[in-house]
């Protein structure tokens, strides 16, 4: 006989996931639905009939953790909806702040995790690494954005402003720093989840999380858009995806590529650009973004290298559309494949927006993932994919949290 | 590091601008970022002025350390303690709500106890120029501040500035 089990994330605010599981006697997943029951976004529709330069400081807000990636995405679009050439020095720069923000993030998810994974005899050391990288991503996103959380910088036609060459020489030797801290964090975590095992001594099966969905990624640091087909993404009603009881609860689309779902992440972009053998599951994702801190490093000190800090950091075309083209941006955030569409108006104000953000994309995957293995695992199946729903849905926080299995509902 | 945790006094306007009077940080920090150039304290080396909006835990506070340098932070936010719209109010760390056990978590960190965490553990001191909200629209949109709490901007700024007299 099949049970349910609601796996309800604490929370300080009206806002968050579910997880309702069926399991059997064994307490095995038999079916799995991961959901957001934020307030229901329609949150782009605020930004119709607003100058298009609005957009990416509105969007900024949708989420406390990913403003720069939204003013990135933003960005993008309102400038292809604009036909609009950014400069090349701007260009730069704006992949160094995403980069930056990046840096920032990935550390911080390892934190999260390391309660699960890490030895209490060690955390002290792994956190005070942690933050050290963490510090010199936020150094990035501050000094070349502008601002350490929504920079202000990232403007249409380009960036707002140019580095000197002082800045550049600092951003190297930290690009460098965090390089070797990366190479180490990336080895210590690598160990652990090479042993498959959580701190308490409990064995992750091999094969959690594993499920068929294609992958999607355009880039491996920052985003092509020539490699994604706006036309082939299409959103569907929770009521079309998910069970008739749970879907009544669900407050984001579904969204689709090629007609199926699809992970997005560090996972899709590791097997699309690194050949990452490692191609499944949840410890399969954890690698994945172990693995990228080095490439982000590694992507911004080639980009120093090409920067001119002389060279003009935006252009001065007029940012007026013509009602009609949708112009997209697509930025691989921290946590996948980030997709902003806009057209905008001869008058230079914005006719439509939408957005498709990076977790979107990961949420009826995640549910989905949980399924044939013990109800306990599923948590960190969620964690894998570090969710970020707040944006998915709505400003309002979202959380998932180590404790709440204790809180499970036998209905 | 980051330059803002170099910084000896941070004022952070926290808060978002999409949910009306929710505005009201990032307006005042707007106010003085105005007010620089006539205004030399504020352009101390060692002051940061952030427009904190959505993410001063995520970004800066969960980053103080023993290494920062910061030793003050004043922070522009709305409070709901039952005062008259627009009315302001100081609020140090012991006025702030005691949350028992928090849990960190990238996508809900709590302000009050984080404040207290770092007021607690790194001698900083802290100072919230509170402002009494009238409408918050969430999850409704809106990008506008209310009459009272816009009156409400020029005062908390004086108090911002008598905070870095201190």
């Amino acid at each position: 006989m099949s049970k349910t089990v609601e796996i309800k994330p604490t929370t300080r605010h009206e806002g968050h996931t579910n997880l309702v599981l069926t399991i059997d006697d064994e307490g095995i997943v038999e079916s799995g639905a991961y959901h957001s029951v934020t307030p229901v976004r329609g949150f782009e529709k605020f930004l119709y009939g607003k100058v298009a330069e609005f957009a990416p400081i509105a969007v900024s807000r949708f989420c406390g953790i990913c403003p720069t990636a939204h003013s990135t995405s933003s960005v993008e679009a309102l400038e292809r909806a604009c036909g609009m050439e950014p400069a090349k020095d701007g260009l730069i720069l704006r992949e160094l702040t995403a980069i930056g923000n990046k840096m920032h993030s990935h550390p911080l998810h390892q934190f999260l995790i390391a309660p699960d994974y890490v030895p209490k005899d060690e955390y002290a050391d792994v956190v005070k690494r942690i933050q050290e990288m963490r510090k010199i991503g936020q150094y990035f996103v501050d000094t070349i954005g502008g601002e350490a959380i929504h920079p202000p910088n990232i403007k249409i036609g380009g960036m707002a402003k140019n580095i000197t060459p002082e800045a550049k020489e600092k951003l190297i030797a930290r690009a460098k720093n965090y390089l070797e801290l990366a190479a180490v964090q990336c080895d210590y975590m690598m160990n652990l989840f090479n042993e498959r095992k959580l701190n308490d001594g409990t064995e992750i099966p091999e094969t959690l999380g594993y499920h068929d969905y294609p992958l999607l990624a355009t880039s491996l640091t920052y985003g092509d858009i020539s490699k994604f087909d706006y036309s082939q993404a299409a959103e569907y009603s929770p009521f079309e995806h998910y069970p008739k009881e749970v879907a009544l609860q669900a407050c984001t689309n579904i969204p689709k590529y090629k007609g199926s779902l699809v992970e997005v992440g560090p996972r899709a972009r590791m097997v699309t650009f690194k050949d990452f053998k490692e191609t499944k599951g949840a410890l399969g994702i954890h690698k994945a973004r172990a693995l990228e801190m080095a490439h982000y490093a590694e992507r911004a000190l080639e980009l120093l290298d090409e920067l001119n800090t002389n060279g003009a950091p935006y252009c001065t075309d007029p940012i007026v559309g013509d009602g009609e083209t949708v112009g997209v941006g697509a930025l691989e955030a921290a946590r996948g494949h980030n997709v902003h569409a806009a057209v905008v108006g001869k008058d230079g104000r914005i006719v439509e927006y939408s957005a498709i953000v990076a977790t979107t994309w990961n949420i009826p995957i995640i549910g989905e993932a949980t399924v044939g293995h013990h109800y306990k695992f599923a948590e960190h199946v969620v964690r894998a994919y570090d969710p970020c729903v707040s944006c998915a849905t709505h400003m309002i926080a979202k959380d998932y949290d180590g404790n709440t299995v204790d809180e499970k509902l036998f209905k | 590091m980051p330059e803002y945790l170099e910084k000896e006094i941070l004022i952070l306007g926290c808060g978002n601008i999409l949910l009306a009077d929710d505005g009201f940080g990032s307006a005042v920090v707007q106010r003085l970022n105005e007010l620089k150039e006539s205004t030399p304290k504020l352009m101390s080396e060692k002051i940061g002025i952030i427009d904190a909006g959505t993410g001063s835990s995520h970004f800066i506070l969960s980053l103080i350390d023993e290494e920062s340098a910061v030793k003050k932070v004043i922070i522009a936010d709305i409070i709901d303690y039952g005062l008259r719209p627009g009315e302001l109010t100081k609020l140090y760390p012991d006025d702030l709500p005691k949350i028992p056990k928090y849990h960190i978590d990238a996508h809900d960190m709590p302000l009050a106890g984080m404040l207290n965490d770092i007021s607690g553990a790194y001698g900083i001191e802290i100072v919230v120029i509170g402002c009494q909200y009238k409408y918050l629209s969430a999850p409704d949109i809106c990008v506008e501040l209310s009459d009272e709490v816009t009156a409400a901007i020029d005062k908390a700024v004086e108090m911002v500035l008598e905070e870095l007299e201190k």
